[in-house]
């Protein structure tokens, strides 16, 4: 049986989130996969004013996305017994999203769309758009307000 | 390659995208148990006089046979359905998911229509921004990296 074996989930702060990481938690779960998880943290404006010398490895904006995201995994992941990684990146979302799967040799993503930026139902995100344009892997689209899991 | 998803639509048009999509929709059923529905749309070209549509009956006869034989060679022993439907391809997909309440849909992202490497399918878009239910896009494979590790022998993978 093949399987899926590195499963990447990138998770936004919004109220997509659980539903997406529930999902992933399932797929990782029948699948015994490795689970990643990633958020992706918009760089501030005034990136600029921290130290340019990177005395710490996570730097002060992805600090509070990394604990945010540890919450969200302990609410959703760790009870449910599964192991998985917590990953933060900043930049732009797509190009994050598509660099970590291609470094944690992912074999499928999965990410939840919502249009926030436009007609919300016609409109897949531009960041959904971008990662299915450049991934190599398949990659598993999810809507907000979809029905759970079975 | 189980994914927690029974009744799974997976359109296809015979390229070898939506193939190797169909391949992997396959793995995926056969792993919980569900069922596979396999649409094939063929295009109806509505001409702007004012005529009616016109389909070829042979279209639809050799588009069921390519079906029947693509099944034959892919889905033995899958619980299975078959779909025919005339009109516009991204339109009937998403009827198509609605009656039979689909929950998952798998999806190459680019057919036979060009542009391949830049845009994803105009039908894939339209799909993915419509869809009720989550939708698995395969991006057209590598060979290298396809997930299946072959295109063309598709029962020797599956273990």
């Amino acid at each position: 049986m093949n399987r899926f074996k590195n499963i990447l989930c990138a998770v936004d702060f919004d109220e997509s989130a659980p539903m997406v990481l529930n999902f992933a938690r399932e797929i990782a779960i029948q699948n015994n996969a490795a689970l990643s998880v990633l958020h992706v943290a918009p760089l501030p404006l005034n990136a600029t004013e921290f130290s340019p010398i990177p005395l710490d490895p996570y730097p002060v904006w992805e600090k509070a996305a990394r604990a945010q995201l540890e919450k969200l995994a302990a609410v959703h992941l760790e009870e449910r017994g599964v192991t998985y990684k917590i990953e933060t990146r900043s930049g732009e979302a797509a190009q994050g999203i598509l660099a970590y799967a291609r470094e944690m040799n992912a074999d499928l993503i999965v990410l939840a769309t919502h249009g926030r930026k436009g007609l919300a139902h016609l409109v897949i995100g531009s960041v959904t758009e971008r990662v299915i344009r450049g991934a190599e892997q398949p990659v598993l689209v999810m809507r907000p307000n979809q029905p759970a899991v079975h | 390659m189980p994914l927690p998803f029974r009744r799974i639509l997976c359109p296809i048009d015979f390229s070898d995208n939506s193939l190797d999509a169909l391949d992997i929709a396959a793995s995926i059923v056969r792993g919980n148990a569900g069922v596979l529905f396999v649409l094939h749309v063929v295009p109806m070209a509505i001409p702007p006089t004012g005529m009616p549509p016109y389909v070829s009956i042979y279209d639809e006869e050799a588009a069921k046979q390519r079906l029947n034989e693509i099944a034959g060679q892919r889905l033995a022993g899958l619980k299975h359905e078959l779909l025919i439907q005339l009109g516009e391809p991204a339109r009937r997909i998403v009827d198509c998911m609605k009656a039979k309440a689909a929950d998952l849909v798998v999806t190459g992202t680019h057919g036979r229509r060009g542009m391949s490497h830049v845009l994803l399918g105009s039908v894939a878009e339209f799909v993915v921004r419509r869809a009720a239910c989550p939708v698995l896009v395969i991006r057209q494979a590598h060979k290298e990296k396809n997930p299946l590790g072959h295109t063309t022998a598709p029962q020797s993978g599956h273990g």
